[in-house]
C-alpha cells in the first residue's frame, strides 16, 4: 500500500528517510484494510519543504515518544502499584520532592530550547522567497481559484487558468495567494504548507516538488456552503513541458468555431447571452483572446483541456474526456444550475430558478438544453495544442493511474 | 483515616414542591450551591444539545458524498456545537458550575462575595443560550461560519444569524465577567479566619487564576464581536479591507481571547483533578506551591501565544518565533501540572472509584493531546496541518477527551455532596469505558486524517483520497460510542436521583472544607465553625492529626441574603434587549441594501425592534428594583480580610476587564493608525470640545469622591447633592458627545473611513460606558433618596463611584489617542 515508493530514484537523499505520514497510512492499511487511492499526505518527501519538515520532526517525534512512553509507564505503573488492592501499607504523608521538580522543569525547558532552534532553523531553511523562483498567483473566491502567471504576459492581463495550477518540477515555487471576498486557504499537502488567502493582502511563500504527477489541493478556510467543494489540481510538469504550456498559453487564442457549427452557437450564447438568458457567460468569465474577460469568476480559457469542473465537482479522468456520457452530463447539469450541483455556488442558473445570492433570491435566466449543449459544445473546443496538454501521461499522485485516461 | 466530621444530617424537606415552586427559587436564589447546580444543570444540556450536533456532523461525515447535512446546514451545525461546547458546557461547568458550588464551600464560607450579581450572572448566561437556540431554532437563523466568524465570512450577505451570535457571546461575556470577578473577590476577601491564600486547596487556586484570566483577556472575543456586530448593524468597521482596514485584526481580537480561553477551559479542571488525586491516593498534593505556581504560569503565558493560531496567515516571521516559543513554553508549567499529579498518586493507596479512572483517563489522554499541542507549535509543522483534520484532533484530545474528562470526574467526585446519593459505580464504568473507546476511535483517526490531507469543516469528501473514507467510517463509529456512552451517564444521574439520600457527610474521606457540610450541604452550608490553624491545605487531616474540632453554631444565629426578583428581572430584561439587538435595531440597516426605511423592514425586524425599545423600561424596572432591596434582610456585620468591601473588590476585579478591552480596541486603533491603514479625514471632530468634555468629566469624578467622602462622614444631604450633580455633569458630557458624534456622522461617510469607524466604535463604547456609570451612579442616588443608606448600609455608591473614576481615566486616553493624535 506504500504509493510512495515508485518516487523518482534520482533523488536519493529522499530514500532514506520512511515518511511519517505513510507510516500512518499503512497502521491505517492494517487496521482497515483500505484500497489505494489518491495520496495525499504531507509525508510526501518529494517535496523538498515537507524533506526539511521531517528532518525537523524526526526529531520532535523521537522525543515525544521518549516523554509519551516514559510518562505513560510512570502513570500506569504508580497506578497499578499503589491501587487499594495492591499496596496494604499507609499512604505517605509527603508534600513532594524539590529536587524532583527542578529536575521536571529542567528537561521540558531543554527540550522547548531545542525544538524552538530546530523549528528555526526549518523556517530559516524553507521560507525565504527567491526573487528567482517562478511566480504564481492563487486568487481565490466562493469557491474556486485562479492561478495566474504573472511572468507570461498576454494582450489585456496574463496566462491564467481556472482551479488547475501548472507548476515545473524540481523547483521552487513562489506562491501569492490573495482573496477576492472572505478567508480562504490554500493547501497542497505534498508540495508544501498552507496559507490564508486574505482579501486586501498578497502572501508569498514557497512550494515544489520533484515528481511530476497531478496533486490534490483544497481550501482550507470556512469560506461558506461550498467550503468543501473549492478543490484543486496541482499538476506538476517536467521544465520542458511546463515550458511548452506558457509558451503555447501566451500564443493562445481562443479557436475560431466553424460557422454554422455548434460551437459557434455556444460562442454566441456564451458571449451575449439570449433573450431568455441575458446574463451571458462572458460577463463573468475571462477567455483569452476574445472579447470575454469577465474576473467574477474562473477564467476558462483552456476548459477543453481542463479535466475539473466547477472546483472538483467533477472530475473527467477518462480518456474520453468532456465527450464521456457521464462527464458530458455533468458539465450540461453545471451550465444548467450550478447551484443546484454545488450548495451556494454564485453561478447563476439558467433553468428559471432561482439562486442566494448577497442575501437575496435572485430569478436566474433560461436556456433551453440545445442551447446548454450548444455553451457546452465551445467550452470544449477551448483547447490548448496537444503539446501543451498538462494531463498527458502525467500520473495521478498514488494512483498509478494516468491523469488523461489511455486509449 | 477518613475523617468524618459529621454533624447529623439535616432534615430535609419532606413536602414535594411544585414545578413553579422550584422554578421561582432557582429565579430568585442567591445560594451559590443552586446557582452552581444551574449552571452545571444548564451545561449538562447544552453538552447534550453539542453532542447530538456532532453525532450528526459525523453521520454526515461517515461516507463520501452524503447528503444528510450539506453546505450552509453543515457549517450552521459544526457552528452551533462548537458554540455550545465552549461557551455553554466546558466554560461553565468548570469555572461557574464547580466554582460556584465548592469555592465558598471550600474556603468555609456561606456564600460569594456578591450572592445578587452571581444571581444576575447565571441569569444572563441562560439568556444567552437562549439567544443562541432561540437563533438555531427559528427557521434556521445560526450562522455558518464557524464559533471563529473570520472577517469577512461573517458579513457575507449570504449569512444569516451572526448578529445573534455576537449578541449572545457579548451577554455570555458580561455574566462571565461578573462571575469571575464575584470569585476573585470572594477569594480575596472571605475565606474563612486563619486560612492563608497559600493553604488554599488547589481547586480555589484553579478558579482564582481561571477568574483573573477570563478578566484579563475576555476583551478580545468583545472585541471581536462588537466590531462585527457594529458592522452588520451600523456599518463601522475597523476590518474591511475596502476602506483600509485590516482582516487579519479580527483574528488577533478574537484569538487573544479564544486562546486564552483554552485554559479557562482547562484550569478549573485541573484543580478538580489535583482534588480528586489527593483524596483517592489519600495523600497530600505533590508540590503544591509548584503547582500553584504552574497555574499562575499558564495564566501569563497563555496572554502572549494567541498568534500561534494564525501562523499560516502570514504575518511576520519575528511574531510567529516569539509566539512560537511562549507557546511551546506553555508545555512546561502544563508538564508539571501531569507529572505533579502522577507524584500525588505516588506512594498513596488509591481508591479505585470512577473518580479515579476519569483523573486517570484524563492524564492519559492529555499527555497525548499536550505532545500533539507541541507539534503544532513547531512553525513549519503548523503551516501544513493548521486548519486539517490534525488540529481537530488535538483540540478535541485536550477539551473533549482530556479537558471534559475531568468534568466527569468531578461530577463523578462531587455528586455524593451535591446531591446525597451516589452515582452507580457499575453504570459508571460503563460510562467511562464508552467513552474512552469512544474517543479514540472518533478523534485518532482524525490526526492520521489530518496528516492525509483532510481539512477541517468539510461536509463532503471525494471517494478516491486514500484512507478517507475508511477513517471517516471508523470516526463515525466512534461518535456513535460516544453517543451510547452519554446516554448511560444521564441514565445514571436519573436513577440516582430516584433513591433516597445516603450519602455521609464525607463519602471518599476528603481533607478539605466542603467535606464537613451535609450531603447535601444545608442552605447555610455549615452548622459550625472551623479552627483558625492551617497547617496546610489540607485542613481536616492536620485538624484530626492536632486534635482541633469543629464548633457548632445554632444554625438559626445564621443569616443568608434574601432572596430577590432584582437580579432575575434585568437579566430578563437583557434577553429581550438581547433578542432586540439581534434581529431588530434602532434604524432598519442591512449591509448588502443599506440604511433602508423602518417601513419597510420585515415583521420579525419590526417585532423585536419594538421589544427592543420595551425591554429597556424592564431593564431599569429590574435593576432599581434589586438596588432598592437591600442584600439581607436584618442588619448583618460583614467579615472580610481585607479592609475593602465586596462592592469595592468585585468591582476592582471587574475593572481589570473593562481595561482589557479598551486595551484591546485601542491596540487595534494604534496599529491602524501607525501601519497607515486609518488617516483622519479632513473634517475630525474639534479639540476644544474634546477638552471641554474633559473638565467637565474629570470635574464630575471629583465630586463624586467628595460625595463618597461627605457619605462616609455622615454628611447626607450633601452627599445626596453631590451624587446630583455628578450625574447633570455626565449628563451634559452626553450631550456635547451626541452632537459631536451626529456633527462628524454628516460631515463624512463612516462607511469609507476606517479612522472614523475606529472612532465611532471607541469613542461610542466609552460613551456606552458613560450612560452604564450614569445608571451605576443613578442607583446609590435612589437608594439615598429612598432612605436606603445610612452609616452602617453604603448601597453600591462605593462600587459605583470606582466606575466612574475609570470611565474617566478611560476617557482621558480617548482624548489623547483621538483628538490630540
Amino acid at each position: 500500500m506504500n504509493t510512495n515508493h515508485d518516487r523518482n530514484p534520482g533523488t536519493a537523499r529522499h530514500t532514506a528517510k520512511w515518511p511519517l505520514a505513510v507510516g500512518a497510512a499503512i497502521t491505517a492499511t492494517l487496521l482497515t484494510g483500505c484500497q489505494g487511492g489518491q495520496m495525499i499526505s504531507l509525508g510526501d518527501q518529494a517535496s523538498s519543504y515537507n524533506h526539511e519538515m521531517l528532518n525537523m520532526g524526526l526529531w520532535a517525534i523521537g522525543l515525544s515518544l521518549i516523554i509519551f512512553l516514559g510518562v505513560s509507564a510512570g502513570l500506569f505503573y504508580t497506578v497499578h502499584k499503589f491501587r487499594e488492592e495492591n499496596n496494604q501499607n499507609a499512604p505517605q504523608q509527603f508534600h513532594g520532592n524539590n529536587r524532583l521538580e527542578t529536575v521536571l522543569v529542567f528537561i521540558p525547558t531543554l527540550i522547548v530550547i531545542l525544538l524552538s532552534i530546530l523549528a528555526v532553523r526549518t523556517m530559516a531553511r524553507v521560507n525565504p522567497v527567491s526573487q528567482q523562483s517562478l511566480s504564481v498567483e492563487a486568487l481565490a473566491k466562493q469557491f474556486w481559484w485562479n492561478f495566474s502567471y504573472p511572468s507570461a504576459k498576454v494582450t489585456g492581463g496574463v496566462v491564467a487558468n481556472g482551479n488547475e495550477m501548472i507548476v515545473p518540477i524540481k523547483q521552487t515555487i513562489a506562491v501569492t495567494t490573495t482573496s477576492a471576498d472572505v478567508v480562504h486557504g490554500f493547501w497542497a499537502p505534498n508540495l508544501g504548507g498552507q496559507r490564508a488567502a486574505i482579501p486586501g493582502s498578497q502572501k508569498t511563500w514557497n512550494i515544489g516538488t520533484e515528481r511530476e504527477g497531478v496533486y490534490q489541493g483544497n481550501c482550507t478556510q470556512l469560506c461558506g456552503s461550498s467550503h468543501a467543494n473549492m478543490r484543486f489540481k496541482v499538476v506538476a510538469l517536467p521544465q520542458n513541458r511546463f515550458d511548452t504550456f506558457i509558451k503555447d498559453a501566451v500564443a493562445y487564442t481562443a479557436p475560431a468555431p466553424a460557422a454554422g457549427s455548434a460551437e459557434e452557437r455556444g460562442m454566441n450564447v456564451f458571449m451575449k447571452g439570449t433573450a431568455t438568458a441575458p446574463m451571458a457567460c462572458a460577463a463573468c468569465h475571462r477567455v483569452q483572446g476574445t472579447p470575454a474577460a469577465g474576473v467574477t469568476g474562473p477564467d476558462l480559457s483552456f476548459f477543453g483541456t481542463r479535466r475539473t469542473l466547477g472546483a472538483g465537482m467533477w472530475e473527467a479522468m477518462t480518456a474520453d474526456h468532456w465527450m464521456a456520457p457521464d462527464a458530458a452530463a455533468h458539465l450540461h447539469a453545471w451550465i444548467k444550475h450550478s447551484p443546484v450541483v454545488k450548495p451556494g455556488s454564485l453561478m447563476p442558473r439558467y433553468d428559471g430558478g432561482e439562486y442566494m445570492d448577497k442575501g437575496k433570491m435572485i430569478k436566474g435566466g433560461t436556456l433551453s438544453d440545445q442551447e446548454i449543449d450548444d455553451v457546452a459544445a465551445y467550452l470544449r473546443s477551448l483547447k490548448l495544442p496537444d503539446e501543451a496538454d498538462y494531463w498527458a501521461g502525467i500520473p495521478i499522485n498514488g494512483t498509478g493511474k494516468i491523469a488523461g485516461g489511455t486509449k | 483515616m477518613t475523617v468524618q466530621y459529621s454533624p447529623a444530617p439535616q432534615q430535609v424537606h419532606a413536602e414535594k414542591r411544585g414545578m413553579w415552586e422550584v422554578i421561582k427559587d432557582y429565579m430568585m436564589t442567591t445560594d451559590h450551591k443552586k446557582i452552581g447546580l444551574l449552571y452545571i444543570f444548564v451545561s449538562i444540556f447544552a453538552f447534550a444539545l453539542g453532542g447530538l450536533l456532532a453525532v450528526g456532523i459525523r453521520l454526515q461525515l461517515a461516507l463520501p458524498e452524503q447528503s444528510f447535512l450539506v453546505g450552509n446546514p453543515y457549517n450552521q451545525v459544526l457552528t452551533v456545537h462548537a458554540a455550545l461546547m465552549v461557551f455553554f458546557f466546558l466554560i461553565p461547568m468548570g469555572l461557574f458550575g464547580f466554582g460556584n458550588y465548592f469555592l465558598p464551600l471550600q474556603l468555609g464560607v456561606r456564600d460569594v462575595a456578591l450572592p445578587r450579581v452571581n444571581t444576575f450572572a447565571v441569569w444572563l448566561f441562560i439568556a444567552s443560550l437562549l439567544l443562541v437556540v432561540a437563533g438555531t431554532f427559528t427557521g434556521g437563523q445560526a450562522p455558518g461560519v464557524g464559533w471563529t466568524f473570520y472577517y469577512p465570512m461573517s458579513v457575507d450577505a449570504n449569512q444569516t444569524g451572526v448578529a445573534v451570535f455576537m449578541v449572545a457571546f457579548i451577554l455570555n461575556g458580561i455574566g462571565s465577567l461578573l462571575g469571575s470577578a464575584n470569585f476573585a473577590a470572594t477569594i480575596v476577601n472571605m475565606r474563612t479566619p486563619g486560612m492563608s491564600l497559600w493553604k488554599m486547596p488547589i481547586f480555589c487556586w484553579s478558579i482564582f487564576a481561571t477568574s483573573i484570566l477570563q478578566l484579563l483577556s475576555l476583551g478580545g472575543l468583545t472585541s471581536a464581536a462588537l466590531c462585527t456586530y457594529l458592522e452588520l448593524k451600523v456599518g463601522v468597521s475597523m476590518f474591511n479591507p475596502g476602506i483600509g482596514g485590516v482582516p487579519v485584526l479580527m483574528q488577533q481580537f478574537f484569538w487573544f481571547y479564544s486562546h486564552p480561553a483554552v485554559y479557562v477551559m482547562l484550569l478549573p479542571y485541573l484543580g478538580i483533578g489535583a482534588e480528586i488525586a489527593s483524596t483517592m491516593a489519600r495523600k497530600p498534593l505533590f508540590g503544591y506551591r509548584v503547582m500553584v505556581y504552574s497555574i499562575l504560569g499558564i495564566v501569563i503565558v497563555s496572554c502572549v501565544v494567541w498568534l500561534h493560531h494564525m501562523f499560516a496567515v502570514g504575518v511576520p516571521e519575528s511574531w510567529q518565533i516569539a509566539f512560537m516559543i511562549a507557546t511551546l513554553i506553555v508545555a512546561v508549567p502544563t508538564g508539571v501540572k501531569i507529572f505533579n499529579l502522577i507524584g500525588t498518586l505516588w506512594g498513596g493507596r488509591i481508591i479505585m472509584k470512577t473518580p479515579t479512572y476519569w483523573l486517570i483517563g484524563f492524564l492519559f489522554n492529555f499527555l497525548i493531546g499536550g505532545i500533539t499541542g507541541v507539534s503544532l507549535g513547531m512553525i513549519p509543522f503548523d503551516y501544513q496541518v493548521t486548519m486539517s483534520y490534525y488540529v481537530v484532533a488535538h483540540f478535541h484530545n485536550v477539551m473533549m477527551f482530556g479537558t471534559a474528562f475531568l468534568a466527569m470526574g468531578g461530577i463523578y467526585y462531587w455528586w455524593p455532596k451535591m446531591t446525597g446519593r451516589f452515582l452507580s459505580e457499575k453504570i459508571g464504568m460503563w460510562h467511562f469505558w464508552l467513552f474512552m473507546i469512544g474517543s479514540w476511535m472518533t478523534f485518532l483517526p482524525q490526526y492520521i486524517l489530518g496528516l492525509l490531507g483532510m481539512p477541517r469543516r468539510y461536509y463532503t469528501y471525494p471517494a478516491g483520497n486514500y484512507a478517507w473514507t475508511e477513517l471517516n467510517f471508523v470516526s463515525t463509529l466512534g461518535a456513535l460510542t460516544l453517543l451510547a456512552g452519554g446516554i448511560v451517564w444521564v441514565y445514571n444521574m436519573y436513577q440516582s436521583m430516584q433513591k433516597p439520600i445516603t450519602a455521609g457527610p464525607n463519602p471518599w474521606g476528603g481533607y478539605t472544607l466542603e467535606w464537613t457540610s451535609s450531603s447535601p450541604p444545608a442552605p447555610y452550608n455549615f452548622a459550625h465553625e472551623f479552627p483558625t490553624t492551617f497547617p496546610t491545605e489540607r485542613p481536616l487531616y492536620d485538624w484530626e492529626q492536632s486534635g482541633e474540632t469543629l464548633t457548632p453554631v445554632d444554625p438559626k444565629s445564621i443569616h443568608l441574603p434574601q432572596d430577590s426578583w432584582g437580579p432575575f428581572i434585568t437579566a430578563f430584561a437583557m434577553l429581550l434587549m438581547g433578542y432586540g439587538l439581534s434581529f431588530g435595531w434602532f434604524t432598519n440597516y442591512h449591509p448588502a441594501t443599506g440604511l433602508q426605511s423602518f417601513g419597510e423592514a420585515s415583521g420579525v425586524f419590526k417585532f423585536a425592534s419594538v421589544l427592543l425599545y420595551l425591554s429597556i423600561p424592564v431593564f431599569f424596572y429590574g435593576l432599581f428594583k434589586w438596588a432598592g432591596t437591600r442584600e439581607y434582610s436584618v442588619p448583618v456585620a460583614h467579615h472580610h480580610l481585607t479592609k475593602y468591601d465586596n462592592g469595592f473588590m468585585g468591582m476592582s476585579w471587574f475593572i481589570l476587564s473593562e481595561v482589557g478591552l479598551f486595551a484591546v480596541l485601542i491596540a487595534g486603533y494604534v496599529y491602524l493608525r501607525i501601519s497607515g491603514h486609518a488617516e483622519p479625514p479632513a473634517m475630525r471632530p474639534a479639540a476644544w470640545l474634546a477638552m471641554l468634555n474633559t473638565v467637565i468629566l474629570v470635574s464630575s469624578s471629583f465630586v463624586i469622591h467628595r460625595a463618597e467622602q461627605d457619605h462616609h462622614e455622615g454628611r447626607h444631604s450633601r452627599f445626596r447633592l453631590g451624587l446630583f450633580i455628578t450625574l447633570v455633569l455626565g449628563a451634559i458630557f452626553m450631550i456635547f458627545q451626541i452632537f459631536e458624534f451626529s456633527k462628524f456622522g454628516m460631515e463624512s461617510d463612516w462607511k469609507q473611513n476606517v479612522w472614523q469607524s475606529c472612532f465611532f466604535i471607541i469613542v461610542g463604547l466609552h460613551g456606552l460606558h458613560i450612560l452604564i456609570g450614569g445608571v451605576g451612579v443613578a442607583l446609590p442616588y435612589y437608594q439615598a433618596m429612598t432612605g436606603k443608606m445610612d452609616k452602617y448600609n453604603h448601597g453600591s455608591i462605593v462600587p459605583a463611584s470606582l466606575y466612574w473614576h475609570l470611565v474617566d481615566v478611560v476617557w482621558l486616553l480617548i482624548v489623547a489617542i483621538f483628538y490630540a493624535w
